[in-house]
């Protein structure tokens, strides 16, 4: 009797190698014999243009995190997402500009209230934090994203920033967006909606990039180094993918049948 | 003592609940008695979203309130949220004292309301994405890069062939969607979906280990 449950061996052995490479390229990293540089995420970047765009234009920005909720399987999503809120939400406080939070589902709303606040109290404007800012609208796919499609038009908002995991409603979100002329940031690695957002938004996070965000905004090298590790992953995965397809074309299964363990 | 609240003890639990339903995921059988164990720690988030629910509810109507007292812009429309939210509560509620031994019990009306305005009004909504999508596709199909001409044209060949009229004008449009759909779309969508599993297991460890702390809000 495996001492690993049924079907899950070959997950469990492809964890623990992305975990030791990650974790590898994190020591290395820390102990400083390897100093990784990370590409420049043109969605990221842009996030400074669209605040200060909001100042000059002395309109809002409208941020959101998606659909998620704390008990779902896309919460990996809503934090990263609320990493870039904390970004944005101290830039924001620096440069004096609006910025209203449109939660979905409210098990974030606490979160969400703590990282916005401690974003102002980070920048140093503590007395400009104001809780109306942070406005729910409503725990449904479609009453939220009219919620937020209404929003952007009464405000005339001056960038919009989705981040997080959405669904239907992404291109909704975006093309209400693009009508009222803001500026638009969006990120998702829900795959099915990626190309929505590639289409319609000015800038797009694509998958993973979005996961990568917290630690290309920290600019810790610590968690730079963990994005390394992704790497060596992805070339790992790469690899078992070229030779398992090649040993099943010469008729070795063994790849292959690792894979139903 | 603040510090050890907001930022110690959720790490500490972060840690210890992702080490535990890790271990009971990949160690622990189902139906034993050690994993319904677990279960019960995930049931606890039920407690949380029943909270958090009257807190989205006690915002709502906070925000709604003060608009209308502020003359806010679009106050008016505030009224008509807070009756609708009213309306919706006290049949939902007077659902429940018709039948106190079921808390779940959806009454005729609550029903009625639901089936005949609110999906109404949800589908209304959703039947937009029908012209934004076409909006953004006269958007996107254009000849003005690389990209944005693969773009048009596979996505031209994808219309016909999932269009009945494509298949009418030639019988190869259907095949061609098809293999578009099975073949370049699947290989770009795996990539995409290892490149998201692998991110995710590394936000997931630096936020284990306490690396990555955004979620709780800036440091200090």
């Amino acid at each position: 009797m495996s001492v690993i449950n049924e079907g899950l061996v070959a997950s469990f052995v492809l964890l623990i190698v992305v975990l030791a490479e990650g974790l590898l390229a994190l020591f290395l990293t820390r102990a400083g014999k390897a100093q990784p540089t990370i590409r420049k995420i043109a969605g990221l970047e842009a996030i400074e243009e669209a605040v200060g765009r909001a100042t000059e234009m002395g309109k809002p920005i409208a941020y959101t995190t998606g659909l998620g909720g704390i008990r779902d399987q896309y919460i990996y999503q809503t934090i990263a997402g609320l990493n870039i809120l904390g970004y944005t939400a101290e830039l924001a406080a620096k440069y004096g500009a609006k910025l209203v939070y449109l939660p979905y589902d409210p098990t974030i709303m606490p979160m969400a209230v703590d990282v916005v606040e401690q974003s102002y109290i980070r920048a140093g404007k503590p007395e400009d934090y104001d809780q109306e800012n942070i406005m729910y609208l409503g725990g449904d796919q479609f009453p939220w994203a009219f919620g937020v499609l209404g929003f952007t038009f009464r405000e005339q908002t001056a960038a919009n920033i989705h981040m997080g995991p959405f669904w239907a409603e992404s291109l909704i979100l975006a093309e209400a967006a693009f009508y009222s002329g803001a500026i638009q940031i969006a990120g998702t690695a829900n795959y099915h909606q990626i190309h929505f957002f590639v289409v319609a938004a000015d800038y797009a996070l694509i998958g993973e990039e979005l996961m990568a965000a917290g630690a290309y905004l920290s600019k810790d090298p610590t968690q730079i180094g963990t994005l390394w590790g992704a790497d060596w992953a992805k070339f790992t995965t790469i690899a078992l993918i070229v030779v398992g397809a090649i040993l099943t074309a010469a008729g070795v299964s063994t790849i292959s049948d690792f894979f139903t363990l | 003592m603040s510090l050890v609240i907001k930022r110690y003890i959720p790490l500490v639990l972060t840690f210890l609940m992702g080490i535990i339903m890790v271990f009971a995921t990949y160690f622990l059988a189902p139906g034993t008695p050690e994993r319904e164990a677990t279960a019960l720690l995930t049931g606890t988030v039920d407690v949380i979203v029943v909270t958090a629910g009257v807190i989205g509810l006690v915002v709502l109507l906070r925000h709604h309130t003060l608009n209308i007292n502020r003359r806010g812009r679009f106050w008016k429309y505030s009224i008509i949220t807070l009756i609708g939210v009213a309306i919706y509560l006290i049949i939902g509620i007077y659902g429940v004292f018709t039948h106190p031994t079921h808390l779940m019990y959806a009454s005729d009306l609550f029903s009625w309301v639901y089936s005949n305005i609110y999906v109404s009004m949800d589908m209304t909504i959703f039947s937009l994405l029908a012209f934004f999508i076409a909006s953004a596709a006269y958007r996107a199909f254009r000849f003005r890069s690389i990209e944005a001409s693969v773009l048009l044209i596979v996505g031209s060949l994808m219309l016909l062939g999932r269009a009945p009229i494509g298949g009418v004008i030639w019988e190869g449009f259907p095949e061609i969607a098809t293999w578009l759909l099975n073949v370049p779309n699947t290989a770009g969508n795996r990539a995409i979906t290892i490149g998201i599993a692998i991110g995710a297991i590394l936000l997931a460890i630096r936020q284990l280990l306490g690396i990555e702390r955004g979620y709780l809000g800036p440091e200090q």
